[in-house]
């Protein structure tokens, strides 16, 4: 036999062998550290460090170790965690009661001071990646040994909210081993304990005996970065993975017609919105020096929203998972408005309005748009281009990578750009992206289109220091029905959270995208 | 000869130094980190705190500075993400690289060698035609391709391999494979036109006339003077599939150094790209220096310096 042949049935003996041990081996996933559940991610956590990035993968990975000191419904509620209970004092004052028996996974018992230390740890560290969300704190007092007391500096009626991302961290330990030994074997209150990781690749788990609350469905877990949207669907599809997020929305239909996996979807936080330049009279950094601003005219504005067909883009783009926008904030935030309808496409509207404002011939813009952040993010923005020269724009579409994209835009280079938000909670949201920009009180910096109007500021200030809850939604929807009828942004979908499902996991995705295992169960 | 060794150090030195300057210069042209590390919902005062932490609010050349010194000393800062030292966090990938080369590269010679030696024995016939045409794809079918082929027909329809991870050697298969395809084409039309040249030689018929064997003819006879070639082109692979696993690894997500590197491109982690510079520079200079080594090895000529 020459070399080639025996070669090749060499290969064949060893893909059978391989197939039998597969097939012996075969057990149900989570049961065994040998046949763990697997979930495969986009991407894979950067630090097992909890306060140290503020990123969905690397959250999802953390927060199967660590428990948070409250924890946010899928309509935004927050709801008990470690914290069981909390009461508003005063406006510098919320009282917080803790869980009693949790303990770390180390044996040590969690004290208040863990608690009331970590939420300042998140406010101090220079790399804390959630100081945004206590910077009001001034500090906290332990009132027995389950309860304490964070004091503020300024009002904060969401600290509930806030307080759903702030992890609750073994202090002593930290303080006697430091944060570095602390995030190569981190130690938290959460259900799964830590057994190994490559950083940014992969992160083993096993169910924690001594977790305070029910045992998870699957007791030895695996999260893995699988980079590859396609590699993901052939994991998901042949059984080696139970969870994939990530399909790509041209594979949903092999998944759906599979057998043995499922889509699960369900309307996300992220917003994906137009800005427009509402500044500059002229001059506008993606026109034509010397030429008119155009969309200073809210007319102008008001035709571009009408001209883009965000059904069409929902469905051919991401067949179907996306959810039209009717305004800027998305379902689960407390500011939106279910009563608000979408703009309908009517491109013969759009075309009077653009001749109204004196542009029956239309005008040339650059549409800035990034090509590695969003899902299909430079796809949509071709199909904007595109959408808007039925009108009679003329578009050009730069797509280019997000670490020049923000920097670019941050500094005002821009006319029209397409990008995404999605935020935590109204007010933090209206303070970065709405508000009149005042940099040194630490408004707007994300109001790269200075967009202002001081009566709505006015509303949701008003808003950040109402502690009723009623009285508090009603002034936020008051200020962004305002910035929506200035179209201060053009609000175009909410993307979909999708993941494939393997058939016998029963579970939903989050609208805030983390994937945790410890909410999955057996079907 | 010290002498010699000496001089090829230092100038292995300024060349890591003049490389390792110009990605510096580069990747700082290239975006600001903070505004990829940040979140948006982060604030300017906020980013400032972040970029003083990291060290980036400092003049170019004052990071410069720390940068050079900290090589110097062995550290190649702290990445940005993971909040760890960057060279440990590049060093942990370096196995699974080193594996998957060095399998494809195994592949590549148990399958492309053979090969070549078949096509070379009867040059002209079908099966030679048949291995030329094969070659051609084999140079041409790209990896992404392949690598997609191979997980769909291996994990989706049959089930027999890992799609992704390590873990076994069966995770390795697939990938070492897509990676020597191109160099199992390669290594064949290497062999065959190396064998044929040697096989018209005196010496050849000189051996067929005593009356040897064909397998010892072709093997002891004719292959040895085709193998110096061989070992020049399978050290300049080597370097080049170090480097060029990016797609591989990513395809079937094994934890290796280029996606790594990737990865960090994409994030302007300097650190790690740093790093990865100064490790891939480090193992071009290593495997130029075994390649000298092994032409020593095979040829009496240049080891007794002929």
């Amino acid at each position: 036999m020459n070399p080639a042949g025996r070669f090749a049935k060499g290969l064949i003996g060893a893909f059978l062998l391989l197939g039998l041990a597969a097939a012996t081996a075969r057990a149900a996933p989570g049961d065994s550290a040998a046949d763990p559940f697997v979930v495969a991610f986009d991407g894979g956590a950067t630090t097992l460090d909890p306060i140290m990035r503020s990123e969905t993968t690397t959250n999802s990975w953390q927060r199967e170790i660590f428990d948070t000191i409250t924890m946010l419904s899928p309509s935004g509620v927050p709801e008990p965690r470690i914290a069981t209970s909390w009461k508003n004092l005063s406006p510098d004052q919320w009282q917080l009661t803790l869980r009693q028996g949790v303990r770390f996974q180390d044996g040590t018992p969690m004290t208040p001071d863990d608690v009331g230390r970590s939420i300042l740890d998140a406010r101090d560290n220079p790399k804390s990646q959630y100081r945004e969300y206590v910077s009001d704190v001034s500090g906290y007092k332990v009132l027995d040994e389950h309860t304490i007391l964070v004091t503020f500096a300024a009002p904060d009626p969401l600290f509930p909210t806030h307080l759903s991302e702030i992890p609750v961290m073994p202090e002593a330990l930290i303080a006697k081993e430091g944060r570095t030994a602390f995030a190569s074997h981190p130690i938290g209150t959460g259900p799964y304990e830590f057994v190994s990781w490559l950083a940014q690749d992969h992160l083993v788990l096993e169910a924690w005996s001594g977790f305070w609350g029910a045992a998870p469905a699957f007791r030895f877990v695996r999260l893995e970065s699988v980079p590859e949207a396609a590699t993901r669907l052939a994991a998901l599809l042949s059984g080696q993975v139970q969870i994939a997020e990530g399909i790509d929305p041209s594979d949903f239909g092999r998944v759906r017609t599979s057998g043995r996996a499922t889509l699960s979807t369900v309307p996300g936080l992220r917003t994906m919105y137009l800005g427009l330049d509402v500044w500059r009279a002229s001059d506008s950094a993606g026109m034509a020096q010397g030429t008119k601003n155009p969309f200073m005219d809210p007319r102008v504005r008001e035709a571009v929203a009408e001209a883009i067909n965000v059904p069409l883009i929902r469905d051919k783009i991401f067949d179907g998972a996306a959810t039209v926008a009717a305004q800027f904030t998305p379902p689960g935030l407390e500011a939106y408005d279910p009563a608000l309808k979408p703009t309908p496409y009517d491109p013969d509207a759009a075309r009077k309005l653009l001749a109204a404002a004196g542009y029956p011939h239309g005008f040339s813009f650059r549409l800035d748009a990034t090509n590695d952040r969003y899902l299909d993010d430079s796809l949509v923005a071709q199909a904007i281009g595109g959408l808007l020269g039925e009108i009679g724009l003329d578009v050009k579409v730069n797509a280019i990578p997000k670490a020049i994209f923000f920097p670019q835009t941050d500094k005002g280079d821009f006319t029209v750009y397409f990008a995404g938000w999605s935020g935590t909670d109204p007010v933090s949201t209206w303070d970065a992206i709405f508000h009149c920009r005042d940099p040194e009180a630490g408004f707007g910096h994300v109001n790269r289109a200075r967009y202002c109007n001081p009566k709505a500021d006015a509303l949701m200030e008003s808003a950040s220091r109402t502690f009723d809850d009623a009285k508090r939604i009603a002034l936020e929807r008051a200020a962004y029905a305002i910035a929506e009828q200035d179209r201060a942004y053009i609000p175009l979908y909410y993307q979909d959270e999708v993941a494939g499902v393997a058939k016998d996991v029963a579970w939903q995705p989050r609208p805030d995208g983390l994937i945790l295992v410890w909410q999955m169960k057996r079907r | 000869m010290a002498s010699f060794l000496f001089g090829r150090i230092v100038r292995a030195l300024v060349t890591l130094w003049a490389v390792l300057t110009l990605v510096f210069v580069l990747i700082h042209a290239s975006g600001d980190p903070i505004a990829v590390l940040a979140p948006q919902q982060m604030n300017a005062a906020e980013r400032a705190t972040l970029a003083a932490a990291l060290g980036l609010n400092l003049p170019l050349f004052v990071q410069y500075l720390r940068f050079i010194a900290g090589v110097l000393h062995g550290n190649l800062g702290v990445s940005y993400y993971s909040d760890t030292p960057a060279l440990p966090l590049l060093l942990a990938r370096v196995p699974v690289t080193l594996e998957l080369v060095g399998l494809a590269i195994v592949i590549a010679a148990l399958v492309g060698v053979p090969l070549g030696i078949a096509a070379a024995l009867r040059p002209g016939s079908l099966a030679d035609r048949a291995l030329r045409g094969l070659s051609v794809l084999g140079a041409s079918v790209p990896t992404f391709f392949l690598g997609i082929v191979l997980i769909f027909v291996f994990s989706v329809l049959t089930n027999l391999l890992p799609a992704s991870g390590v873990g076994s050697i069966a995770h390795f298969i697939m990938p070492a494979f897509t990676l020597a395809f191109f160099r199992i084409a390669f290594f064949t039309r290497l062999v065959r036109s190396a064998l044929l040249e040697s096989l018209a030689q005196p010496y050849v018929r000189t051996a067929r006339a005593k009356g040897l064997s064909e397998a010892v003819v072709v093997l002891k006879h004719a292959l040895r003077p085709a193998a110096l070639p061989l070992v020049t082109v399978f050290g300049l692979q080597f370097g080049q599939l170090f480097a060029g696993t990016v797609i591989t690894e990513t395809i079937f997500a094994l934890p290796g150094m280029n996606r790594l590197a990737l990865e960090a491109l994409f994030r302007l982690d300097y650190p790690i790209i740093l790093s990865y510079v100064l490790v891939a520079a480090a193992m071009f200079v290593a495997i130029n220096f075994a390649t000298d080594l092994a032409y020593g090895l095979i040829d009496p000529r240049v080891r007794h310096g002929a």
